[in-house]
């Protein structure tokens, strides 16, 4: 006989769905700040795959424009401080719309809703991972870079993960609405002593609205 | 030959638990309907009425399905309405659910009963309350985790398991089971209930996502100033979770601890204020350790931009952060700590529809 025939299934029968935060119907006339949180910004690997990004979506839209917000190379901040710095309009897009690092791209799905695409490298771990496979699915693909150990360049995961984000923001498929465009990358440090992710997710992609308050 | 062969079906009805994926690890009470109805009782007429909706899957956790799991769990149906109020406390918004569940850190639903419930259901606040042996204690605290793990995800991440969302690295056997109810016949303090506003004759439930308890003790001291000391000197550590968000801290103290605590004039607010003010880490001592460097912008305490050189940073944003729960036997000088993360949750017991 079925041995299940007489057992309650104690597993949820039905998950509350949830609603995918607005996106962007078009790129016409819209203008994206691109960050680079690298920890090294004199070293210009950050601002090499944010000119990527940048060539990619005039091919799209011959309207977008951007606003790049970036360390200053000489005398660079500390990561506090420059995480403080764009914690209040930059980063505040990137949480709402994708998540930011530890802790907060969990609240950002509850709050804001699950973006159709998470970007995220293999060694940002399980916790990445399970926070884009929440809810329905099929709203979600993690994009996963290399694993972390195959890839001897730091470069290399985020340029994967810039390639995505590309392909994401021609699509049209970024959380729109106050948040419009808003991406992550992994950022990696190029210090032999800093040598793993940090900070986890950052953001590529958001409106100017948002960032140019206080004249950035 | 009957009894054979209904030892045989209820062995492959646990059998078949473990091949569904049910249980945490250990045998379960196979969940039949007969079983499930009892412990509905009176609310059998609501088996499809939803209680919650527990993040991150965003399962709906309804009487039926929160029945079920305290089936499995062994749970008598007079412990149903502690499980409907713990099930109620996590989906609070101040209870970081999703957080507790997708994390990397080990953290688990710690579960205090208090109030009159706790007696008549048999729970021990005294010898070994933490511990194993009593069957509320241990069922309760059992319920609300399968409950989490078949209903919010709370199960580790495995690629055969798409429903699985728990990202924990290494995890505490808390994950089984976590929960006790305080020792209020030897406590000199009120009870935690009460000191969140409700009265001797409530009960009530609190929840908060804890870390495997820390032991600590000091067996030797007599007055209060020199046992807290012991505690706060303990706590002040970089390697915790507490120490770079300053979130909630759950301490379970001993009678003992308690008493000569008390028996020094101290009120449980002044051990509040104590440690806020005593179990601090300097500054410097935090950089490059621990969490530094993974705290985003929603996650960054004030303390880390703010703070001088030098400056001593607390392990908690206010007093009213330090938990105090009295809860053991009479004897021994042991304080028990739970880091954790987010505010513990207090949520009244429906004793009857009446009061839901």
């Amino acid at each position: 006989m079925d041995r299940r025939a007489d057992l309650v299934n104690p597993e949820a029968d039905t998950i509350e769905p949830q609603s995918p935060a607005p996106r962007l119907a078009t790129l016409d006339s819209v203008r994206i700040g691109l960050v680079d949180s690298m920890l090294n910004p004199g070293a210009m690997w950050g601002q090499g795959i944010l000119d990527a990004v940048e060539a990619r979506l005039v091919a799209v839209s011959d309207t977008v424009s951007f606003q790049r917000i970036a360390r200053s190379p000489v005398t660079p901040p500390s990561s506090s401080r420059w995480g403080r710095a764009i914690s209040n309009d930059v980063a505040q897009c990137a949480r709402r719309g994708c998540g930011g690092g530890r802790g907060s791209s969990r609240r950002a799905i509850r709050d804001g809703g699950p973006p159709r695409y998470g970007l995220r490298h293999g060694a940002g771990g399980g916790r990445a991972g399970a926070s884009y496979r929440l809810g329905r699915r099929r709203l979600l693909r993690a994009v996963e870079g290399a694993d972390r150990g195959a890839v001897p360049s730091p470069l290399r995961p985020a340029g994967q993960g810039a390639h995505h984000a590309i392909r994401v923001i021609e699509k049209g498929e970024a959380p729109a609405g106050r948040l419009a465009l808003s991406h992550v990358l992994c950022a990696y440090s190029l210090r032999r002593a800093e040598a793993r992710v940090v900070a986890a997710l950052h953001v590529v992609g958001c409106p100017a609205r948002d960032v140019g308050r206080d004249g950035q | 030959m009957r009894g054979e062969r209904g030892s045989s079906r209820v062995a492959e009805s646990i059998e078949y638990c473990y091949e569904a994926g049910w249980s945490d690890g250990l045998p379960v009470v196979p969940p039949t309907q007969h079983l499930v109805d009892q412990m509905l009782g009176d609310r059998a007429g609501r088996r499809h009425e939803p209680i919650a909706t527990l993040r991150p899957r965003r399962g709906v956790a309804t009487f039926e399905k929160v029945a079920a799991n305290a089936v499995m769990a062994g749970c008598l149906p007079s412990y149903f309405p502690v499980v409907e109020a713990a099930i109620r406390a996590v989906a609070e918004r101040d209870f970081w659910l999703e957080d507790m569940v997708t994390a990397v850190d080990p953290t688990s639903p710690l579960l205090l009963v208090s109030g009159p419930i706790a007696t008549e259901i048999g729970m021990n606040g005294d010898a070994g309350a933490l511990g194993a042996g009593c069957r509320a204690n241990a069922t309760v605290g059992r319920a609300l985790n399968l409950c989490l793990r078949n209903i919010a995800g709370f199960r580790p991440i495995r690629q055969s398991d798409e429903h699985a969302l728990d990202g924990c690295t290494i995890g505490h056997p808390g994950k089984f089971t976590y929960c006790y109810t305080e020792n209020v016949a030897a406590s000199p303090w009120p009870a935690l209930s009460l000191d969140r506003g409700f009265g001797p004759e409530h009960s009530t439930v609190t929840v908060y996502a804890a870390d495997a308890p820390l032991c600590l003790v000091d067996m030797s001291r007599t007055e209060p100033e020199l046992i807290l000391r012991t505690i706060a000197e303990s706590l002040a550590i970089p390697g915790t979770t507490n120490a770079f968000h300053q979130q909630d801290l759950w301490l379970v103290v001993s009678p003992e601890h308690a008493n000569l605590i008390a028996d020094g004039g101290w009120s449980k607010a002044d051990v509040q204020h104590h440690l806020f003010e005593h179990a601090r880490i300097p500054r410097e001592q935090l950089l490059d350790r621990g969490l530094y460097g993974l705290m985003d912008s929603v996650m960054r305490p004030a303390w880390l931009d703010d703070a001088e050189p030098g400056e001593i940073i607390p392990i908690v944003d206010s007093p009213e952060r330090v938990v105090v729960t009295v809860a053991g036997a009479p004897y021994g000088g042991y304080t028990s700590v739970c880091f954790g993360f987010g505010a513990s949750v207090t949520r009244p017991i429906a004793h009857s529809k009446e009061e839901e």
